[in-house]
């Protein structure tokens, strides 16, 4: 049993449950959602967490009960959103998009899953109960109830095989981190802020609980819709982003087609992956905008973000070709230190110029982390109160602009936002072709390297496998040679790898 | 070689976008772009020369999951646009 919120050590900052509540309340008339054209103030917002709150009740949830809500974005998914923050049940909520992929796993995560209206049925489980958004009544009640369980809400990715890795964010964590965030960005209720992201993603998560504590109209296209996200952020007058970088690069091929004017856009925030030099200076120019420019840095496994980097966008872009933007410098409550890490003799080099893997010290880490393997709660610190450490896979230096991405530990890498581990990909492709040695690796786009005598094309790879994983991460390109180079040992060589690739682009 | 239900101005068009074919490869209509190798920003340009080349517009509330699921959905939509213009 946690305990309640005035008794915890460093519990300086409200719950994040407190601070939605307030705004709820606060903010009454004015817009809290746009979705697809449709406007909802906070007194539709705050009637429906109500009426999600009543039904918790009524179906016997409580606030350690973990439910995941299947839903189209719309007012019933913010409203799920918001009653499991303020502590009605332990909340995920998902749009159907990408859970279709992480399925099979679910179970070991969560004890319940709810899917509200017409969403696509080859979801979680045949027993879920499917709910209409009718079956949600009007309760009646005026109050909004807020209940401290210590925890905000499980974050679910699919991850690269569709095995669900979930993060059980503390709420007084997730609060301190809202308070700051809201006071950087200097956040108002005359923000209008545009969600680029899936809002079922962590980083949208986070976005919508920043805007809707502040008072900001959050609007989220549907679907598709998100391909025009230069033009209809433009049309609905944003003042704030925070997007991946994939995000940025399509809607500078949007603006490159259609001409968008941000000019209301005061703050583009990136997030989710690393974040090349020339893209922020190049959206700006795009779309017309001068809006200030932040790198964050977090991880599923937070309450938000950890590090941040403001930069100007143009000064940033004069880098050298392939830079990266740094991830800069942590937040308030956040301790962030280089730690060695076991490498091997490839990487000696990095070792040697300084680079190690980021090592986070914050109440911010999740309280519990569950893989496929299991649940496994994250040791936290006894001396300190809710302080955990969480060694993040990432390898970074430090610099005069704080810490900069240098890649991950082992194989895993990031693409379009989404964490991929390369070593899985290679069991898959070669389960797929009979067991052929294979090696992907990941240069421009994901290029499987395969031993066999026969071509095999990437479209029918891509046939075979793609059930089994995301689309993203398909490889997009198939080398077949004979034998796959090998160490010493006998092992393949990356590096040889590595050096095919490079000779089949040269035509060698 | 199957024939295809779309015209050949619409074949390249969908071919200069897929990533994952070969010139021999036959595009099934029925085969969704994320296996052909054609992302967001893949289905952006698509959509765009699409308007250029058919002369039509996309309204934003085709741009669905629906319509924008496989080279045979998006040519549907395509005609019929062309169709009511």
């Amino acid at each position: 049993m946690r305990k309640p919120l005035a008794e915890r050590e460093g519990a300086t900052a409200p719950a994040v449950g407190q601070l939605l509540a307030a705004a709820l309340s606060r903010h009454d008339s004015r817009p809290a959602l746009s979705v697809g054209g449709e406007v909802y103030t906070y007194r539709d917002l705050l009637r429906r967490t109500i009426d999600y709150q009543a039904f918790a009740l009524q179906a016997g949830l409580t606030a350690t009960d973990r439910v995941l809500f299947v839903a189209e974005p719309g007012l019933d998914f913010y409203a799920c959103l918001v009653a499991g923050t303020l502590g009605a049940y332990t909340i995920s909520v998902a749009t159907p998009a990408p859970l279709a992929a992480a399925s099979a796993n679910l179970a070991r995560h969560l004890q319940s899953v709810m899917v509200i209206g017409d969403v696509p049925s080859d979801l979680p489980s045949a027993a879920r109960p499917a709910l209409s958004p009718a079956q949600i009544k009007a309760s009646g009640h005026r109050d909004l109830a807020v209940v401290d369980c210590g925890h905000a809400y499980l974050s679910v990715t699919s991850g690269t095989m569709g095995q669900p890795v979930s993060a059980l964010v503390d709420a007084v964590a997730l609060g301190h981190f809202v308070s700051w965030a809201a006071s950087e960005f200097a956040l108002t209720a005359a923000d209008r802020w545009f969600e680029a992201a899936d809002p079922g993603s962590d980083l949208a998560l986070t976005n919508a609980l920043l805007a809707l504590s502040s008072g900001a109209c959050l609007t989220t296209p549907l679907g598709r819709q998100r391909l025009r996200t230069a033009t209809l952020a433009a049309l609905n007058g944003t003042t704030v982003m925070r997007i991946v970088p994939a995000a940025g690069d399509l809607m500078l091929a949007e603006a490159s087609r259609r001409s968008a004017n941000l000019a209301d856009l005061r703050l583009l925030a990136f997030g989710g992956d690393q974040l090349p030099a020339a893209l922020p200076g190049r959206v700006l120019e795009a779309t017309r905008s001068n809006a200030r420019t932040v790198n964050t840095y977090g991880m599923t496994e937070s309450a938000g973000f950890l590090l941040y980097h403001w930069f100007d966008a143009h000064h940033v872009a004069a880098g050298a070709p392939g830079a990266t933007v740094p991830l800069g410098q942590p937040i308030p409550g956040v301790t962030a230190r280089i730690e060695p890490w076991p490498g091997n003799s490839e990487s000696e080099t990095e070792k040697m110029a300084g680079v190690g893997e980021l090592t986070i010290e914050s109440a911010a880490v999740a309280l519990e982390i569950c893989t496929a393997a299991g649940k496994n709660p994250v040791s936290r610190k006894a001396t300190a109160g809710a302080v955990a450490e969480f060694r993040t896979g990432d390898l970074v230096r430090r610099g005069s602009d704080g810490f900069t991405f240098c890649g991950r530990i082992g194989r895993e890498v990031k693409i379009r936002g989404t964490r991929v581990n390369l070593a899985q990909l290679d069991r898959l492709v070669s389960d797929a072709l009979g067991q052929s040695t294979c090696v992907v690796r990941h240069e421009d786009m994901l290029v499987a390297l395969v031993e066999s005598e026969a071509p095999i094309s990437a479209l029918g790879l891509a046939k075979s496998i793609g059930a089994t994983a995301r689309s993203s991460v398909l490889p997009q390109r198939v080398i077949t040679v004979s034998q796959l180079p090998r160490t010493r040992t006998g092992k393949v060589s990356l590096a040889g790898c590595q050096e095919i690739v490079r000779r089949v682009d040269c035509g060698e | 070689m199957t024939e295809q239900p779309w015209d050949e101005k619409y074949d390249h068009l969908v071919r200069s976008y897929c990533g994952r074919t070969e010139s021999q490869d036959t595009i099934a209509p029925d085969i969704p772009f994320d296996l052909l190798g054609v992302d967001s920003v893949g289905l952006l340009g698509l959509i765009v020369d699409s308007e250029e080349v058919f002369g039509v517009e996309f309204p934003n509330d085709l741009l669905t999951s629906d319509v924008l699921a496989t080279p045979g959905t998006f040519w549907q939509a395509l005609k019929d646009l062309m169709s009511a213009s």
